[in-house]
């Protein structure tokens, strides 16, 4: 009777918890569409006019009656405001999302533009957080083994001022170092003429190492804290009792502090994507951060909203894979 | 009682990471107040030969126009250590009104803490990118903008603390002896919960100075201010890497990390000392 109640204790206490989870991902869908609905209509004067004459700007010789029709009509701006959202959240919901043409690529649809530079952030995103998350696995276990010894003082106020080191400027020192001094590795962008695997490859190199470089810090100290708590727990004692080998013990230490991070890495990607934009910049890698940046120079407003748009998805997908490896990582807790 | 217990400021001034850290931000600090009234030169008029390399007249050397990168490098540590500290004003201010709120009336807990959790799955720095690209902050309007975005670590730490302490037996007493529960909450809970805040809003400095460098970097910061991350846009936009003018980016770059590590110091200090204590 009693682990009947229990169970079923448990088992509203997930479902509650999941439906949480969901609900708080369309809010924060939500907070997004809002300010991206808000913000053109926040903007001194007519923002139809601004998004025509930039148009123009950009491209110039546009038939200009036809371009402010075209942009009345995929903002529904005669509507009242109410309508005008329903009408935003209709366009942005369909199948191709649509933030409307691109000012600096008229008439390429913004959606398209940051869709292929979601691309090459992800290939960026996803090799370098799988590198530093190993490397920082093994060194968070390393230190939390030898805490407190030289390794360990001196590893940790190195990785706190890894940490704070802005990732851009870490960039631009590469450049100098390894593209103009040395130059062993490509400077910019992400490949030659035609896009061959050696290219792809030495062009990522330099990207790839700053972003490792300024994330490792935060995957170790966390991996060297929960490796800490697990070497408090009593199966730690109780196997080093056992007398195991060096390797075994190595093994089963490394096998507990490892899922915690793991969800920690999922997590992260939300305070990560913004500093992988940046590096991407310094690059000029065609990612996102430079698909932004570009477009913020160009005042490329739809390309600007679409980016956010889709960051955002990236990072509620990531949230959400950190929520399903929750029960795998934690056999306590589960989603029946 | 053979021992005297060692008082909080005696525990803070042995712990070497407090230590260090202190002296490297009273380092920019003493930079930035000194800048207020003494530049060696113009910071924004050209003032010598285009890209000159270190020199004694021109420490740092030059811009791309022959500005003195040593006076503006002085002349960014203000507004630099503004954005950061009044952005972590803020940042403050709202997570532990939050917090407090949230741990002390009951029915706002649930409501407060699903908004606390929304904000904190947006991702931040496109998020002001994109706010920056439309309406242009000015410097002041940038660090609040961040500290909106920034609160949740706060609210979230300090709700938890003032539950547990809620719980604790000497606040029971405090409650059944008539003391009125505002009272605790201002006098007691504020000054329990102070060290540990102090702590996080250093954290707080870190990230809105990286975080309006950034901004200044993609292009939407508020670059007439002048930060040590406006400096780094800039000698990113005359690209100065390609011309070997290394000497533009290399100290304002250094000197926000330098700084941040600092302050990052004397929060892990405070952690350490806080936790022994």
């Amino acid at each position: 009777m009693v682990r009947a109640f229990l169970r079923s204790l448990a088992r509203k206490y997930t479902k509650r918890y999941l439906a949480r989870r969901i609900a708080n991902m369309f809010l924060v869908l939500f907070v997004v569409l809002t300010l991206n609905f808000v913000l053109p209509r926040m903007m001194p004067g007519n923002f139809l006019q601004i998004f025509v004459q930039t148009l123009e700007r950009e491209h110039p010789g546009a038939n200009v009656q036809v371009l402010s029709q075209r942009i009345a009509s995929l903002y529904g701006i005669n509507l009242p405001y109410w309508a005008q959202f329903l009408h935003y959240i209709q366009q942005i919901i369909s199948f191709t999302p649509n933030f409307g043409p691109s000012f600096a690529y008229y008439p390429t649809s913004s959606w398209y533009i940051v869709s292929y530079s979601l691309e090459w952030t992800l290939i960026l995103l996803g090799t370098s957080q799988a590198i530093s998350w190993v490397i920082g696995i093994l060194l968070g276990t390393y230190m939390a083994m030898h805490k407190d010894k030289t390794v360990d003082r001196v590893l940790q106020p190195g990785l706190y001022f890894l940490n704070t080191i802005p990732p851009f400027w870490l960039g631009l020192i590469f450049i100098l170092i390894f593209a103009i001094d040395l130059r062993v590795l490509p400077a910019s962008g992400a490949y030659n003429v035609t896009p061959d695997p050696v290219g792809v490859i030495t062009h990522m190199v330099l990207p790839t190492a700053v972003i490792i470089a300024v994330t490792l810090p935060s995957h170790a100290l966390v991996v060297r804290g929960v490796t800490l708590e697990v070497l408090s727990s009593d199966f730690v004692t109780v196997s080093k009792a056992q007398g195991l080998k060096w390797r075994t013990f190595y093994g089963r230490v490394l096998r507990n502090s490892m899922l915690p991070s793991l969800t920690n890495l999922f997590l992260s990607v939300g305070f990560l994507i913004g500093g992988i934009f940046t590096v991407e910049y310094t690059f000029s890698y065609p990612g996102m951060g430079t698909v932004i940046a570009t477009a913020v120079f160009n005042e490329d407003y739809p390309v600007v909203q679409a980016a956010l748009y889709i960051t955002t998805l990236v990072v509620l997908l990531c949230n959400l894979a950190a929520d399903l490896l929750y029960p795998i990582v934690d056999p306590r807790v589960s989603y029946t | 009682m053979t021992q005297k217990q060692p008082s909080l400021t005696d525990l803070l001034r042995r712990n070497r990471y407090v230590v260090v850290g202190s002296v490297m931000t009273i380092f920019f600090v003493v930079v930035a107040l000194v800048g207020l009234f003494y530049l060696p030169h113009d910071p924004l008029q050209p003032v010598g030969p285009d890209y000159a390399p270190p020199s004694l007249k021109f420490p740092f050397g030059t811009t791309f126009v022959g500005q003195d990168v040593f006076s503006q490098w002085m002349y960014g540590a203000r507004s630099t250590l503004l954005v950061g500290f009044l952005s972590a004003l803020v940042t403050m201010v709202i997570g532990v009104a939050i917090g407090m709120v949230a741990a002390f009336i009951a029915f706002t807990d649930e409501p407060l803490m699903r908004f606390t959790d929304v904000i904190l799955t947006l991702p931040a720095l496109p998020m002001l990118i994109t706010i920056a690209a439309f309406v242009r902050p000015t410097i002041y309007l940038t660090a609040v903008l961040i500290a909106f975005l920034a609160w949740p670590a706060a609210a979230r730490v300090t709700r938890s603390d003032v539950l547990s302490l809620k719980e604790s037996p000497y606040v029971e007493v405090a409650l059944l002896s008539g003391v009125p529960l505002r009272y605790i909450m201002f006098r007691d809970m504020l000054r329990h919960i102070l060290p540990l805040v102090l702590a996080l809003s250093l954290f707080s400095v870190i990230g809105a100075i990286l975080t309006e460098a950034s901004l200044d970097f993609i292009g939407v910061g508020p670059s007439s201010a002048f930060t040590w991350g406006a400096m780094i846009s800039f000698a990113n936009d005359a690209n100065s890497a390609f011309a070997g003018a290394w000497w533009w980016f290399i100290v304002p770059g250094l000197s926000i990390a330098l700084l941040s590590t600092g302050l990052a110091f004397i929060a892990y200090g405070l952690e350490t000392v806080l936790k022994e204590a």
